[in-house]
Protein backbone atom coordinates (compact mmCIF):
# COMPACT_ATOMS: atom_id res chain seq x y z
CA UNK A 1 0.00 0.00 0.00
CA UNK A 2 2.93 2.34 0.50
CA UNK A 3 4.19 1.87 -3.03
CA UNK A 4 1.80 3.75 -5.23
CA UNK A 5 3.68 2.82 -8.38
CA UNK A 6 3.13 -0.85 -7.69
CA UNK A 7 -0.50 -0.17 -6.90
CA UNK A 8 -0.98 1.70 -10.15
CA UNK A 9 0.88 -0.89 -12.16
CA UNK A 10 -1.19 -3.73 -10.78
CA UNK A 11 -4.68 -2.26 -10.76
CA UNK A 12 -4.77 0.68 -13.16
CA UNK A 13 -5.80 -1.15 -16.35
CA UNK A 14 -8.71 -2.93 -14.68
CA UNK A 15 -9.77 0.16 -12.81
CA UNK A 16 -9.56 2.35 -15.89
CA UNK A 17 -11.54 -0.15 -17.90
CA UNK A 18 -14.20 -0.37 -15.24
CA UNK A 19 -14.57 3.41 -14.94
CA UNK A 20 -14.37 4.00 -18.68
CA UNK A 21 -17.08 1.51 -19.56
CA UNK A 22 -19.20 2.56 -16.61
CA UNK A 23 -19.36 6.22 -17.58
CA UNK A 24 -18.53 5.93 -21.29
CA UNK A 25 -16.03 8.78 -21.38
CA UNK A 26 -12.39 7.84 -21.60
CA UNK A 27 -10.96 11.26 -20.70
CA UNK A 28 -13.12 11.51 -17.63
CA UNK A 29 -12.32 7.90 -16.81
CA UNK A 30 -8.60 8.62 -16.74
CA UNK A 31 -9.13 11.57 -14.44
CA UNK A 32 -11.33 9.53 -12.12
CA UNK A 33 -8.86 6.65 -12.13
CA UNK A 34 -6.04 8.98 -11.17
CA UNK A 35 -8.16 10.55 -8.44
CA UNK A 36 -8.97 7.08 -7.23
CA UNK A 37 -5.31 6.18 -6.77
CA UNK A 38 -4.55 9.48 -5.09
CA UNK A 39 -7.45 9.03 -2.70
CA UNK A 40 -6.40 5.47 -2.02
CA UNK A 41 -2.84 6.48 -1.34
CA UNK A 42 -3.76 9.41 0.88
CA UNK A 43 -6.27 7.30 2.75
CA UNK A 44 -4.20 4.15 2.93
CA UNK A 45 -4.21 4.32 6.72
CA UNK A 46 -7.97 3.82 6.66
CA UNK A 47 -7.64 0.51 4.82
CA UNK A 48 -8.37 -2.04 7.52
CA UNK A 49 -7.81 -5.13 5.45
CA UNK A 50 -11.33 -6.47 5.91
CA UNK A 51 -11.66 -6.69 2.12
CA UNK A 52 -9.23 -7.11 -0.72
CA UNK A 53 -7.28 -4.13 -2.09
CA UNK A 54 -9.11 -4.61 -5.36
CA UNK A 55 -12.52 -4.36 -3.68
CA UNK A 56 -11.37 -1.33 -1.74
CA UNK A 57 -10.07 0.42 -4.86
CA UNK A 58 -13.20 -0.34 -6.84
CA UNK A 59 -15.25 0.98 -3.93
CA UNK A 60 -13.38 4.30 -4.11
CA UNK A 61 -13.85 4.37 -7.87
CA UNK A 62 -17.57 3.73 -7.41
CA UNK A 63 -17.87 6.70 -5.08
CA UNK A 64 -16.09 8.91 -7.60
CA UNK A 65 -18.32 7.67 -10.42
CA UNK A 66 -21.41 8.31 -8.33
CA UNK A 67 -20.26 11.84 -7.51
CA UNK A 68 -19.43 12.54 -11.13
CA UNK A 69 -22.73 11.27 -12.42
CA UNK A 70 -24.61 13.21 -9.77
CA UNK A 71 -22.84 16.48 -10.45
CA UNK A 72 -22.68 16.29 -14.22
CA UNK A 73 -25.75 14.29 -14.98
CA UNK A 74 -26.98 16.29 -17.93
CA UNK A 75 -23.60 16.95 -19.47
CA UNK A 76 -22.79 13.33 -18.90
CA UNK A 77 -25.69 11.97 -20.92
CA UNK A 78 -24.95 14.35 -23.75
CA UNK A 79 -21.33 13.31 -23.86
CA UNK A 80 -21.78 9.60 -23.43
CA UNK A 81 -22.19 8.68 -27.05
CA UNK A 82 -19.77 11.20 -28.49
CA UNK A 83 -16.80 10.26 -26.29
CA UNK A 84 -17.53 6.57 -26.08
CA UNK A 85 -14.55 4.29 -25.79
CA UNK A 86 -13.65 2.44 -28.95
CA UNK A 87 -12.03 -0.90 -28.33
CA UNK A 88 -12.11 -2.15 -31.87
CA UNK A 89 -8.99 -0.23 -32.83
CA UNK A 90 -6.84 -2.53 -30.71
CA UNK A 91 -5.57 -4.51 -33.67
CA UNK A 92 -2.96 -6.62 -31.94
CA UNK A 93 -5.30 -8.33 -29.53
CA UNK A 94 -6.39 -11.84 -30.54
CA UNK A 95 -4.15 -11.79 -33.55
CA UNK A 96 -1.62 -14.09 -31.96
CA UNK A 97 -4.08 -16.62 -30.59
CA UNK A 98 -3.98 -18.98 -33.58
CA UNK A 99 -7.38 -18.03 -34.88
CA UNK A 100 -8.42 -17.44 -38.40
CA UNK A 101 -8.89 -13.83 -39.47
CA UNK A 102 -12.60 -14.54 -39.86
CA UNK A 103 -12.83 -15.77 -36.28
CA UNK A 104 -10.94 -12.77 -34.99
CA UNK A 105 -13.22 -10.51 -36.94
CA UNK A 106 -16.28 -12.27 -35.58
CA UNK A 107 -15.04 -12.05 -32.00
CA UNK A 108 -14.31 -8.38 -32.42
CA UNK A 109 -17.77 -7.86 -33.79
CA UNK A 110 -19.25 -9.62 -30.78
CA UNK A 111 -17.13 -7.59 -28.41
CA UNK A 112 -18.38 -4.50 -30.15
CA UNK A 113 -21.93 -5.73 -29.71
CA UNK A 114 -21.33 -6.14 -26.00
CA UNK A 115 -19.99 -2.61 -25.86
CA UNK A 116 -22.99 -1.25 -27.77
CA UNK A 117 -25.34 -3.10 -25.48
CA UNK A 118 -23.55 -1.65 -22.47
CA UNK A 119 -24.30 1.86 -23.71
CA UNK A 120 -28.00 1.14 -23.56
CA UNK A 121 -27.83 0.13 -19.91
CA UNK A 122 -28.12 2.45 -16.96
CA UNK A 123 -24.94 3.35 -15.12
CA UNK A 124 -25.84 1.06 -12.24
CA UNK A 125 -26.58 -1.86 -14.55
CA UNK A 126 -23.29 -1.30 -16.31
CA UNK A 127 -21.39 -1.17 -13.05
CA UNK A 128 -22.91 -4.41 -11.82
CA UNK A 129 -22.42 -6.15 -15.16
CA UNK A 130 -18.78 -5.12 -15.44
CA UNK A 131 -17.98 -6.11 -11.87
CA UNK A 132 -19.64 -9.47 -12.38
CA UNK A 133 -18.33 -10.43 -15.78
CA UNK A 134 -15.11 -8.49 -16.18
CA UNK A 135 -13.88 -8.46 -12.59
CA UNK A 136 -15.50 -11.77 -11.71
CA UNK A 137 -16.82 -10.56 -8.39
CA UNK A 138 -19.59 -12.48 -6.68
CA UNK A 139 -22.85 -10.80 -5.73
CA UNK A 140 -21.75 -10.21 -2.15
CA UNK A 141 -18.57 -8.49 -3.27
CA UNK A 142 -20.43 -6.36 -5.81
CA UNK A 143 -22.88 -5.28 -3.12
CA UNK A 144 -20.00 -4.33 -0.84
CA UNK A 145 -18.16 -2.48 -3.60
CA UNK A 146 -21.12 -0.53 -4.94
CA UNK A 147 -22.93 -0.04 -1.64
CA UNK A 148 -26.09 -1.53 -3.14
CA UNK A 149 -28.23 -4.11 -1.35
CA UNK A 150 -27.68 -7.64 -2.73
CA UNK A 151 -31.21 -7.80 -4.10
CA UNK A 152 -30.65 -4.58 -6.04
CA UNK A 153 -27.46 -6.06 -7.42
CA UNK A 154 -29.40 -9.13 -8.54
CA UNK A 155 -32.02 -6.98 -10.23
CA UNK A 156 -29.42 -4.93 -12.09
CA UNK A 157 -27.58 -8.08 -13.09
CA UNK A 158 -30.74 -9.72 -14.34
CA UNK A 159 -31.69 -6.72 -16.47
CA UNK A 160 -28.22 -6.21 -17.83
CA UNK A 161 -27.82 -9.86 -18.80
CA UNK A 162 -31.22 -9.80 -20.47
CA UNK A 163 -30.25 -6.71 -22.48
CA UNK A 164 -26.84 -8.04 -23.49
CA UNK A 165 -28.29 -11.43 -24.35
CA UNK A 166 -30.87 -9.77 -26.56
CA UNK A 167 -28.21 -7.64 -28.24
CA UNK A 168 -26.18 -10.74 -28.97
CA UNK A 169 -29.16 -12.35 -30.64
CA UNK A 170 -30.14 -14.62 -27.80
CA UNK A 171 -33.58 -15.80 -26.78
CA UNK A 172 -35.82 -13.73 -24.59
CA UNK B 1 -34.94 -18.28 -11.06
CA UNK B 2 -36.53 -18.53 -14.47
CA UNK B 3 -39.70 -16.75 -15.41
CA UNK B 4 -41.89 -17.63 -18.36
CA UNK B 5 -40.97 -14.32 -19.98
CA UNK B 6 -37.33 -15.09 -20.33
CA UNK B 7 -37.72 -18.67 -21.47
CA UNK B 8 -37.06 -19.34 -25.07
CA UNK B 9 -39.00 -21.85 -27.09
CA UNK B 10 -36.70 -24.80 -27.53
CA UNK B 11 -36.98 -26.49 -30.82
CA UNK B 12 -37.58 -30.19 -30.12
CA UNK B 13 -35.58 -31.08 -33.19
CA UNK B 14 -32.49 -29.63 -31.61
CA UNK B 15 -32.88 -31.58 -28.40
CA UNK B 16 -30.69 -34.53 -27.85
CA UNK B 17 -30.93 -37.32 -25.35
CA UNK B 18 -33.96 -37.47 -23.07
CA UNK B 19 -35.72 -34.52 -24.66
CA UNK B 20 -39.13 -35.28 -23.20
CA UNK B 21 -37.81 -35.06 -19.68
CA UNK B 22 -36.05 -31.86 -20.53
CA UNK B 23 -39.15 -30.26 -21.98
CA UNK B 24 -41.24 -31.22 -18.98
CA UNK B 25 -39.23 -29.03 -16.70
CA UNK B 26 -39.65 -25.33 -17.37
CA UNK B 27 -36.93 -24.52 -14.88
CA UNK B 28 -34.38 -26.20 -17.08
CA UNK B 29 -34.37 -23.42 -19.63
CA UNK B 30 -31.57 -21.03 -19.08
CA UNK B 31 -32.59 -17.87 -17.32
CA UNK B 32 -30.44 -14.78 -16.93
CA UNK B 33 -29.17 -15.86 -13.55
CA UNK B 34 -27.91 -19.09 -15.02
CA UNK B 35 -26.38 -17.18 -17.88
CA UNK B 36 -24.68 -14.93 -15.38
CA UNK B 37 -23.22 -17.93 -13.66
CA UNK B 38 -22.31 -19.74 -16.84
CA UNK B 39 -20.66 -16.72 -18.35
CA UNK B 40 -18.12 -16.70 -15.55
CA UNK B 41 -16.50 -19.81 -16.81
CA UNK B 42 -13.40 -19.50 -18.92
CA UNK B 43 -13.16 -19.61 -22.67
CA UNK B 44 -11.86 -23.17 -22.57
CA UNK B 45 -14.97 -24.29 -20.74
CA UNK B 46 -17.10 -22.32 -23.18
CA UNK B 47 -15.44 -24.20 -26.01
CA UNK B 48 -16.07 -27.47 -24.19
CA UNK B 49 -19.74 -26.60 -23.81
CA UNK B 50 -19.93 -25.71 -27.47
CA UNK B 51 -18.39 -29.02 -28.38
CA UNK B 52 -20.79 -30.83 -26.09
CA UNK B 53 -18.02 -32.10 -23.86
CA UNK B 54 -19.83 -32.32 -20.56
CA UNK B 55 -17.76 -35.14 -19.23
CA UNK B 56 -14.95 -32.82 -18.21
CA UNK B 57 -14.91 -30.89 -14.96
CA UNK B 58 -16.26 -27.38 -15.40
CA UNK B 59 -15.37 -24.77 -12.86
CA UNK B 60 -18.67 -23.42 -11.68
CA UNK B 61 -19.08 -21.21 -8.70
CA UNK B 62 -20.40 -23.07 -5.65
CA UNK B 63 -23.33 -20.65 -5.28
CA UNK B 64 -23.98 -20.19 -8.96
CA UNK B 65 -27.27 -22.00 -8.78
CA UNK B 66 -26.39 -24.26 -11.68
CA UNK B 67 -28.12 -27.49 -10.93
CA UNK B 68 -27.84 -30.88 -12.53
CA UNK B 69 -31.16 -30.30 -14.30
CA UNK B 70 -29.77 -27.20 -15.98
CA UNK B 71 -26.65 -29.06 -16.99
CA UNK B 72 -28.79 -31.83 -18.38
CA UNK B 73 -30.79 -29.34 -20.39
CA UNK B 74 -27.64 -27.74 -21.64
CA UNK B 75 -26.30 -31.10 -22.69
CA UNK B 76 -29.50 -31.85 -24.56
CA UNK B 77 -30.41 -28.48 -26.08
CA UNK B 78 -28.17 -27.37 -28.90
CA UNK B 79 -29.87 -24.02 -29.07
CA UNK B 80 -29.15 -23.14 -25.44
CA UNK B 81 -25.67 -24.53 -25.64
CA UNK B 82 -24.78 -22.47 -28.68
CA UNK B 83 -26.33 -19.37 -27.27
CA UNK B 84 -24.43 -19.75 -24.04
CA UNK B 85 -21.20 -20.38 -25.90
CA UNK B 86 -21.82 -17.32 -28.07
CA UNK B 87 -22.60 -15.24 -25.03
CA UNK B 88 -19.52 -16.43 -23.18
CA UNK B 89 -17.21 -15.94 -26.13
CA UNK B 90 -18.55 -12.45 -26.68
CA UNK B 91 -17.83 -11.54 -23.10
CA UNK B 92 -14.40 -13.09 -23.24
CA UNK B 93 -13.64 -11.13 -26.42
CA UNK B 94 -14.89 -7.96 -24.86
CA UNK B 95 -12.83 -8.71 -21.77
CA UNK B 96 -9.62 -9.11 -23.80
CA UNK B 97 -10.21 -6.13 -26.03
CA UNK B 98 -11.26 -3.77 -23.27
CA UNK B 99 -8.36 -4.76 -21.07
CA UNK B 100 -5.98 -4.32 -23.99
CA UNK B 101 -7.47 -0.89 -24.58
CA UNK B 102 -6.97 0.05 -20.91
CA UNK B 103 -3.40 -1.27 -21.02
CA UNK B 104 -2.68 0.83 -24.08
CA UNK B 105 -3.72 4.06 -22.38
CA UNK B 106 -0.64 5.80 -21.00
CA UNK B 107 -0.71 6.48 -17.29
CA UNK B 108 -0.51 10.09 -16.22
CA UNK B 109 2.29 10.91 -13.82
CA UNK B 110 1.12 10.68 -10.25
CA UNK B 111 2.15 13.52 -7.96
CA UNK B 112 2.31 12.12 -4.48
CA UNK B 113 3.64 14.16 -1.57
CA UNK B 114 6.44 12.19 0.01
CA UNK B 115 8.02 15.07 1.90
CA UNK B 116 7.07 15.98 5.44
CA UNK B 117 5.16 19.02 4.22
CA UNK B 118 3.41 16.88 1.68
CA UNK B 119 2.41 14.35 4.28
CA UNK B 120 1.15 17.11 6.52
CA UNK B 121 -0.73 18.54 3.60
CA UNK B 122 -2.26 15.16 3.06
CA UNK B 123 -3.38 14.75 6.63
CA UNK B 124 -4.41 17.52 8.99
CA UNK B 125 -3.37 20.60 7.06
CA UNK B 126 -6.27 20.56 4.61
CA UNK B 127 -8.68 20.30 7.51
CA UNK B 128 -7.00 23.22 9.27
CA UNK B 129 -7.00 25.21 6.06
CA UNK B 130 -10.65 24.47 5.51
CA UNK B 131 -11.46 25.40 9.09
CA UNK B 132 -9.58 28.69 8.72
CA UNK B 133 -11.30 29.42 5.43
CA UNK B 134 -14.72 28.70 6.90
CA UNK B 135 -13.99 30.93 9.92
CA UNK B 136 -12.81 33.73 7.65
CA UNK B 137 -15.91 33.37 5.53
CA UNK B 138 -18.16 33.46 8.57
CA UNK B 139 -16.46 36.58 9.91
CA UNK B 140 -16.71 38.24 6.51
CA UNK B 141 -20.37 37.30 6.25
CA UNK B 142 -20.97 38.63 9.75
CA UNK B 143 -19.48 42.02 8.99
CA UNK B 144 -21.06 42.31 5.59
CA UNK B 145 -24.40 41.12 6.89
CA UNK B 146 -27.40 43.35 6.11
CA UNK B 147 -28.26 43.07 9.79
CA UNK B 148 -25.35 45.36 10.59
CA UNK B 149 -26.46 47.80 7.95
CA UNK B 150 -29.83 47.86 9.56
CA UNK B 151 -28.22 49.01 12.82
CA UNK B 152 -27.79 52.56 11.58
CA UNK B 153 -31.48 53.16 10.92
CA UNK B 154 -32.15 51.50 14.25
CA UNK B 155 -29.93 54.03 16.04
CA UNK B 156 -31.54 56.84 14.09
CA UNK B 157 -34.99 55.63 14.96
CA UNK B 158 -34.21 55.40 18.63
CA UNK B 159 -32.91 58.97 18.71
CA UNK B 160 -35.60 60.39 16.47
CA UNK B 161 -38.37 60.79 19.09
CA UNK B 162 -36.24 63.36 20.94
CA UNK B 163 -36.12 65.61 17.90
CA UNK B 164 -39.48 64.91 16.35
CA UNK B 165 -42.58 66.62 17.61
CA UNK B 166 -45.05 64.65 19.57
CA UNK B 167 -48.76 65.42 19.62
CA UNK B 168 -48.43 67.04 23.03
CA UNK B 169 -45.62 69.28 21.83
CA UNK B 170 -47.64 70.29 18.80
CA UNK B 171 -50.58 71.10 21.05
CA UNK B 172 -48.30 73.17 23.32
CA UNK B 173 -46.91 74.99 20.33
CA UNK B 174 -50.37 75.69 19.04
CA UNK B 175 -51.41 77.01 22.40
CA UNK B 176 -48.33 79.21 22.47
CA UNK B 177 -49.05 80.48 19.02
CA UNK B 178 -52.64 81.14 20.00
CA UNK B 179 -51.43 83.17 22.95
CA UNK B 180 -49.05 85.09 20.75
CA UNK B 181 -51.84 85.71 18.24
CA UNK B 182 -54.07 86.83 21.08
CA UNK B 183 -51.45 89.24 22.33
CA UNK B 184 -50.92 90.59 18.87
CA UNK B 185 -54.60 90.95 18.20
CA UNK B 186 -55.13 93.22 21.23
CA UNK B 187 -55.79 96.79 20.26
CA UNK B 188 -52.85 98.88 21.22
CA UNK B 189 -52.31 102.50 21.05
CA UNK B 190 -49.90 103.31 18.35
CA UNK B 191 -46.85 105.26 19.47
CA UNK B 192 -47.56 107.59 16.63
CA UNK B 193 -51.06 108.09 17.93
CA UNK B 194 -49.72 108.72 21.39
CA UNK B 195 -47.92 111.68 20.02
CA UNK B 196 -50.90 112.68 17.97
CA UNK B 197 -49.21 112.21 14.62
CA UNK B 198 -51.26 110.91 11.65
CA UNK B 199 -54.00 108.41 11.67
CA UNK B 200 -54.51 105.57 14.08
CA UNK B 201 -53.33 102.26 12.59
CA UNK B 202 -55.88 99.60 11.70
CA UNK B 203 -55.59 96.79 14.26
CA UNK B 204 -57.67 94.49 12.09
CA UNK B 205 -55.07 94.61 9.31
CA UNK B 206 -52.31 93.70 11.69
CA UNK B 207 -54.45 90.99 13.17
CA UNK B 208 -55.28 89.47 9.83
CA UNK B 209 -51.63 89.56 8.86
CA UNK B 210 -50.51 87.75 12.01
CA UNK B 211 -53.32 85.25 12.27
CA UNK B 212 -52.79 83.62 8.86
CA UNK B 213 -49.52 81.81 9.65
CA UNK B 214 -50.88 80.87 13.05
CA UNK B 215 -53.82 78.99 11.59
CA UNK B 216 -51.60 77.29 8.95
CA UNK B 217 -48.94 76.17 11.27
CA UNK B 218 -50.52 72.96 12.63
CA UNK B 219 -51.38 71.86 9.14
CA UNK B 220 -47.86 72.41 7.89
CA UNK B 221 -46.48 70.47 10.81
CA UNK B 222 -48.81 67.66 10.22
CA UNK B 223 -47.59 67.49 6.67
Amino acid sequence: MNDIDALVHQYRPRLLRYVAFSIGDQDLAETITQDCFLKAYNGRDSFRGDCSVKTWLFGIANNLIRDQVRVKKFQFWRKVRAAAVDITDIASVMAGEQRSPETVLLLRERAHQVQSALLDLSVNQRRVFLLRFMEEMDLEEIARTTGMPPNTVKTHLHRSVTAIRKQLGGSN
Amino acid sequence: MTTPDNQHKCNPHTLEGNSAAVLNSAAMHLGEDQFAAFALIGSADAAAIRAGQFDRELEFEPDSGIGSATLAHLAACTHCREELARFTESLVSFNHLSLAWADSRPARPMVVHTTLLGRLRGSWLPRAAWAFAVCTLLVALFFSSPRLNRDEPTVASTSAPSTQDSDAQIANDNQLMDRVALELSRPERSPVAEYGIGATPQPSAARSHKVAPRSNRPESRLD
